[in-house]
């Protein structure tokens, strides 16, 4: 049983989720001060680490996106990494040969995807489950293969940057971190992607709590009566897809903001399996969940292939455990390889722990904490009538707690 | 020799295709021994001095110390090679990295993934850095590898290279492998003025001192190896003039078809056939008709990977009989050469250029060098005859070679002089086929090997893999190439 009940819509609610809210943003709005402050858990002020976080955001939308398709409107697309790759290399391209701005290839990018989006989402109209999943596969296979034939446009094999010393992110003058030296370029971008960022869930979390996500969600739920009620289910797949792929498109620039150059291999079919995998980790279905998710995909990799090369950073009760295997690896040829394998264990544990993904843990360990209540019109009604509203607070014949975004 | 091909056919491999299970698997230790040079027993007593790690190197620019190094505020160095601090970041330390009993250099390569096995030539070099230590190391200091994971991704390579620039905490890169993964990181490097030496790959920028002079290659580039099979041909071969060529549609093809055909203007030797293919080509029939009705003398393949078998299929099968030289990429047998065993076929008389000891090949059995190498890996717990490890260990050397060098420049060790020491070695290493050298000079020579052996592939037992064996003199062009503008300027 919660400890703490709250009615949804009472000031103790709102000020719960103010509070969330404000310390969400005070936790996020922290890193660029971090060093001033002097106060930086975790190296948040090391170039390097910014730059990691910078990854976090711009993958997070393209889990996001990847989650309007898969998660709400429930069609398997495996094709993802492409969306994110289009958009890199449209805003790589028009950056390093043509002189634009990281921003104005924003739109740009979220166009081009869109359309090819919008085409990839045409066979979801004939096809469904594991068909269209190879359907889109198939678009992440062919991607790179492309990257490579158009070789005088996309750099090829040896990748595409801008020329040196050209397509840098500079904070301007006035920002409190313009001095930071190697700091300021990241933190800059960091301020810049969180800005994109933030747009794209607000803009996700309306679509989906308008007319739109509702029908998306019947469709997912019963394509047939979701027809019935008058939902265009053609239109609303293919938009799906066009709008998911636009977030790929976007993800795909902001990591060209963050870390101008872009190569075929980044965006191979791994990057697709991942961002399923970051979705899963997260949560299918929420939008907060590509947070968790892209948290998970950029750093765990990362720790995985930094502890197996150097048992040194490992946290003090891992290192210990770990070390007689390390010991052993040491002189196996091939044994850092075991990166992979942990990786793959590591992930296999948390589907048993939380088969719903990182939100809904949180979501049920935070049900045992606070529970809010749900506050139909018409008892709300009858509250401001009464002026009793203390006595729904404490109603120990509550409805069954509606977990909330 | 097969372990560094197997690094050069890893460049090309990926220069060419993405299909990774192309590439060699480091754990092929059995490659290693499938080829012995054992016609040509080189004289023991011949082989070069076991380097002593306490003794100075045995350099030309040694004792020039006075000549070399800080001089009043520039680094100055040999071939008229120097750098100006002021061009770098304001916050470059020179000393970085470099304390009294430490030096710490970083790499990035794969250790996971399908190209895991060069992770092994990090391996490799930190056994040989580690019988530097074990005595003395340079002046004292102990020589410390950091290495990073990139699973042979270009941008996880400078992800790697970012962070490790920006930890302020080595005093230099080496042995990044890849192409690609260098072309992505090296105008950062040059711009933070980190020294990016001994790249795992033979492509010829490196060899660009004029716009990159703080980056450097070590093994024989592909426009050099293009050239020394004209200049092989050309002595051993005058007859054979018309010469047809399968080219991999990329760079890294591109690069031995421009470095043969600059060789060979103005000689007898002359290309009347060239056929390019794309990453993706399922078979290189269609290329081999064109190639076959022109009835060329000599069949270069200008390729890697799975496609080098096919070409010697293509040979074999079909009624055309050119001499056939190959890309070094594809040295490794059981790669490349038991495929063809696997259908019937043998691939016997192709060439291919080597440039080092096999340290399995029982012909080398009492090199001192190959020795030491053997007792030292296997005294440390590694496998000695996994011939990565020994590529490891020809990288390490080059690198103490250029710490013991910088220290003995004006103002002592520090990342100006490593770098100047970088382009100024001339240091003969053991592993190297004897009569090849192996020389930097500053802005007239940047590329340090440019020589190599020719080999045919014999075999006895058409069921059986077979043995390279020397054909012909050692081809030396060192200092011929000078810097990557020659190679630019040639396209």
């Amino acid at each position: 049983m919660a400890m703490v009940t709250l009615q949804e819509g009472s000031p103790k609610h709102r000020a719960y989720v103010i509070g969330a809210w404000v310390l969400a943003a005070a936790v996020l709005l922290y890193v660029p001060f971090a060093s001033d402050i002097g106060f930086a858990p975790a190296s948040i002020d090391k170039a390097f680490r910014v730059t990691q976080l910078n990854d976090v955001i711009a993958y997070a939308v393209a889990i996001l996106g990847l989650n309007l398709v898969i998660g709400y409107s429930g069609q398997l697309s495996l094709g993802h990494s492409a969306f994110v790759g289009l958009g890199a290399y449209t805003t790589i391209i028009l950056v390093s040969d043509h002189g634009w701005s990281y921003f104005a290839t924003l739109p740009i990018s979220a166009a081009l995807c869109f359309s090819v989006g919008v085409i990839v989402g045409v066979p979801a109209l004939r096809i469904r489950g594991l068909y269209l999943a190879i359907v889109t596969l198939s678009v992440a296979y062919v991607f790179p293969t492309l990257v490579l034939k158009y070789e005088s446009l996309t750099g090829g094999p040896n990748g595409k940057k801008p020329a040196r010393g050209e397509g840098k992110l500079e904070p301007p003058s006035w920002a409190p971190f313009s001095d930071a030296g190697r700091l300021a370029q990241p933190l800059w971008t960091y301020c810049l992607l969180l800005g994109v960022a933030a747009v794209l869930f607000v803009l996700a979390r309306n679509f989906l709590k308008s007319r739109p996500g509702r029908a998306l969600v019947a469709l997912r739920d019963n394509p047939t009566s979701a027809a019935i009620n008058g939902v265009n289910l053609p239109l609303y797949k293919t938009m799906t897809f066009g709008v998911s792929a636009a977030y790929g498109g976007i993800a795909g620039s902001m990591l060209m903001m963050n870390r101008p150059f872009a190569s075929d291999v980044q965006f191979a079919l791994d990057l697709a399996i991942f961002l399923v995998v970051g979705l899963v980790v997260g949560g299918a279905g929420t939008i907060s969940g590509a947070i968790p998710g892209s948290l998970v995909f950029v750093f765990v990799p990362y720790f995985m292939s930094e502890w197996t090369n150097d048992q040194e950073g490992m946290p003090p009760g891992l290192k210990q455990i770990t070390s007689p295997l390390f010991d052993w690896l040491e002189t196996r040829q091939g044994g850092r390889s075991i990166a992979g394998v942990f990786f793959g264990i590591g992930l296999l544990i948390f589907v048993f722990l939380l088969p719903g993904g990182f939100i809904d843990g949180m979501r049920k360990l935070r049900a045992r904490v606070v529970r809010v209540v749900p506050n139909p019109s018409w008892r709300r009604d009858a509250a401001a009538k009464t002026a009793a509203p203390a006595a729904i607070e404490t109603d120990a014949a509550a409805p069954v707690p509606n977990p909330t975004h | 020799m097969v372990a560094l091909s197997f690094v050069a056919a890893a460049c090309g491999d990926d220069d060419e295709t993405t299909d990774a299970t192309d590439a060699p698997a480091a754990t092929d230790a059995p490659d290693a021994t499938d080829a012995p040079d054992a016609t040509d027993a080189p004289d023991a007593t011949d082989a070069p001095d076991t380097p002593d790690a306490t003794d100075a190197p045995e350099t030309t620019m040694g004792d020039m110390g006075g000549e070399y190094g800080l001089i009043d505020g520039m680094y100055m160095g040999a071939g008229d090679f120097s750098l100006d601090p002021a061009d770098c970041p304001e916050d470059w330390d020179p000393m970085q990295g470099i304390t009294d009993d430490e030096i710490k250099l970083f790499t990035s390569l794969p250790t996971s993934g399908p190209l895991a096995g060069f992770g092994l030539i990090a391996d490799g070099a930190k056994s040989y850095f580690q019988y530097i230590n074990d005595n003395g190391g340079i002046d004292g200091r102990n020589i410390v590898v950091d290495v990073k994971d990139d699973g042979y991704a270009p941008d996880q390579t400078k992800t790697n290279v970012d962070e490790a620039i920006g930890a302020g905490e080595y005093a230099s890169l080496f042995v990044t492998l890849g192409t690609p993964n260098n072309l992505a990181v090296w105008d950062t490097t040059n711009d933070e003025c980190m020294p990016h030496l001994l790249n795992g790959t033979g492509a010829a920028q490196w060899g660009d001192v004029e716009n990159h002079p703080w980056t450097t290659g070590m093994q024989i580039d592909y426009f050099t190896e293009a050239q020394l099979w004209a200049a092989w041909l050309l002595k051993e071969h005058p007859d054979l003039t018309k010469v047809a060529m399968i080219t991999f549609n990329n760079d890294f093809g591109k690069s031995y078809s421009n470095g043969f055909k600059a060789y060979i203007e103005g000689t007898d030797l002359e290309v009347v056939a060239e056929e390019l293919h794309e990453p993706t080509a399922p078979n290189l029939t269609n290329q081999f008709t064109s190639l076959a009705a022109s009835e060329a003398d000599v069949l270069l393949i200008q390729t890697s990977g799975a496609f080098c078998t096919q070409a010697m299929g293509e040979v074999e099968k079909g009624s055309w009989e050119p001499l056939v030289i190959m890309s070094a990429t594809c040295g490794s047998l059981s790669q490349f050469f038991q495929p063809l065993v696997d259908q019937g076929l043998t691939g016997a008389g192709t060439h291919i250029i080597q440039t080092f000891k096999d340290v399995n090949d029982p012909a080398y059995a009492d090199d001192e060098f190959v020795q030491l190498y053997h007792e030292t890996v296997d005294a440390q717990g590694l496998d000695s005859t996994q011939s990565t490890y020994a590529t490891g260990w020809i990288f390490a050397f080059y690198m103490t070679e250029i710490l013991k060098l910088a220290s003995t420049y004006e103002g002592g060790l520090d990342r100006g002089n490593i770098m100047l020491a970088a382009r100024a070695i001339d240091t003969l290493m053991p592993l190297l086929l004897d009569g090849l050298s192996a020389t930097m000079d500053g802005m007239n020579d940047a590329y340090l090997t440019e020589g190599g052996q020719m080999a045919q592939y014999q075999v006895e037992d058409p069921g059986a893999l077979g043995t390279f064996v020397k054909v012909g003199d050692l081809i030396d062009n060192e200092g011929q190439l000078g810097t990557y503008a020659t190679v630019a300027e040639i396209g």
